[in-house]
């Protein structure tokens, strides 16, 4: 793709790599919360486990998206601490005393804890991997002679513990907080920016991310108050 | 009025440096920031101690030499000035103000606040040249700029380089600085040439000389005096990804190809 071979590895290049493949697991999770929202459908979880059946049905297409989903987690993982570690080198010699400046400045608790946030969330997407995809669910019959998992009694169980919905809250509200830098710093360093836009691009990334990690926490905390 | 004053100093590049206490008496309101160190650096002359040096030229906030961090904001407190245009006005008697240099690893400190930004000059050499005719005066609108691109080009073209934004920034990035000079001639029909080599040529010098990697927090702008906003930056992360999937023909043995 390019013609130097410096592109991926200089800090523009680094920061565009970054920016895709976020965007491109922030385009996995509104998928991801559309599908989880027929957790409330309240149909006893039919249309949860079809959804979930048809989706193990893909196979091999399946497999295909979870290896490139993993492949965008790495990336973005592995490309985001390589360069965190870089710019700890940038300033040998740290200030006495210094003050965010204000005024125009989007820095924010999200922009500095962009790193612990991200690392947070990686840490709970292999927690909650296990907790549903790989346990052993009762069958049930899907009506066509074949058997689908009930993941939607797994969901219900799971959330009966006020220890793992607490956890599953405070992980989706620090990937609302990594959004709500996140989304916005990933235009800017696509450079999808123009003058006067800086402000409502991050105003939008905020309110984005606030409604995602809401509509998150709410799946959790509706399983423990309505059973 | 009287001021407490914690200043870094430092001998040399390769030495040890340390904050030390100095009391800065009576100051008037009316002086510069500056001007306040030129006080109390005349009364360190008359004890016969060394001087604080620091960097200042026009005075007028407009060349970019000067510039230190004051209480944790590059340039001080004041929006859209450099520490030569900081009144003391801005501060009371007895205040505590703790003055440092830039500090980044780009930016090597050669005594107390003076700081060397060659790394700058480097990325600006490496901008290279534009292609435009010489000889006679040209005339008058032979090359057309629309309005809105000469008001932007004038935009980043304030930048005066003095290092703010690398100061402010908790990885020490110049991506600020540099998207002010990419953008300033990427805008321009005078800067169409070698428009992708320069890009490149800025960003591989900018990396090289040890700046760290922009976040998108926007600090650079806050302390800019010159008001650069980062939308530059998104311009200038444009012209890379342009410039390195699709480039542009090219002149042959154009300057960094």
């Amino acid at each position: 793709m390019s013609r130097r071979p410096g592109f991926l590895s200089s800090s523009v290049g680094t920061k565009i790599l970054i920016a895709i493949t976020g965007l491109l697991l922030f385009g996995f999770l509104i998928g991801h919360l559309v599908g989880n929202l027929q957790l409330l459908a309240g149909d006893g979880g039919k249309a949860f486990n079809i959804y979930a059946y048809r989706l193990e049905r893909l196979h091999y297409l399946l497999y295909a998206i979870e290896l490139g989903l993993i492949a965008i987690f790495l990336l973005h993982i592995f490309k985001a601490v390589s360069n965190y570690l870089g710019n700890q080198h940038a300033r040998p010699q740290a200030y006495a005393v210094k003050k965010p400046a204000g005024h125009t400045s989007q820095k924010s608790l999200a922009s500095t804890s962009m790193i612990l946030s991200g690392l947070t969330v990686f840490v709970f997407v292999v927690l909650h991997v296990r907790m549903f995809k790989y346990t052993p669910a009762e069958m049930l019959p899907t009506g066509e002679g074949t058997e689908m998992r009930n993941v939607y009694q797994l969901v219900v169980d799971a959330f009966q513990n006020p220890w793992i919905v607490g956890f599953y809250v405070l992980a989706v509200s620090l990937l609302g907080l990594h959004l709500s830098h996140g989304l916005a710093s990933a235009m800017q360093s696509l450079g999808a920016n123009a003058p006067g836009w800086t402000t409502r691009a991050w105003a939008t990334g905020r309110v984005i991310a606030v409604v995602l990690a809401a509509g998150f926490a709410a799946l959790p905390l509706y399983m423990f108050f309505a059973f | 009025m009287n001021l407490h004053l914690k200043v870094w100093r430092q001998a040399g590049p390769d030495t040890q440096g340390r904050l030390v206490d100095y009391e800065a008496q009576n100051i008037h309101t009316d002086m510069s920031f500056l001007e306040m160190l030129d006080v109390v650096n005349e009364d360190l002359i008359k004890k016969g101690e060394d001087p604080i040096a620091f960097d200042s030229d026009c005075r007028e906030g407009i060349c970019g030499t000067c510039g230190c961090v004051v209480n944790g904001v590059p340039h001080g407190p004041d929006r859209g000035t450099t520490v030569c245009q900081l009144h003391m006005r801005r501060f009371k008697d007895g205040d505590t103000i703790v003055i440092e240099p830039w500090r980044a690893r780009a930016f090597p400190i050669l005594k107390d606040l003076v700081v060397d930004r060659t790394a700058l000059d480097k990325i600006i050499s490496a901008g290279g040249y534009t292609s435009i005719n010489v000889g006679a005066a040209p005339d008058g609108n032979a090359i057309l700029v629309p309005k809105e691109a000469s008001d932007e080009a004038m935009n980043f073209a304030a930048c005066i380089g003095c290092g703010a934004c690398v100061a402010a920034c908790k990885n020490a990035s110049a991506a600020l600085f540099t998207s002010a000079k990419v953008s300033h001639l990427a805008l321009l029909p005078q800067g169409q040439v070698e428009r992708d080599l320069r890009v490149v040529a800025m960003v591989e010098t900018m990396d090289a000389a040890g700046f760290g990697a922009c976040s998108n927090e926007g600090e650079c702008e806050a302390v800019c005096p010159k008001g650069i906003k980062i939308e530059g930056i998104a311009r200038m992360n444009r012209e890379y990804l342009r410039a390195s999937v699709v480039p542009r023909p090219m002149p042959q043995g154009a300057f960094a190809g």
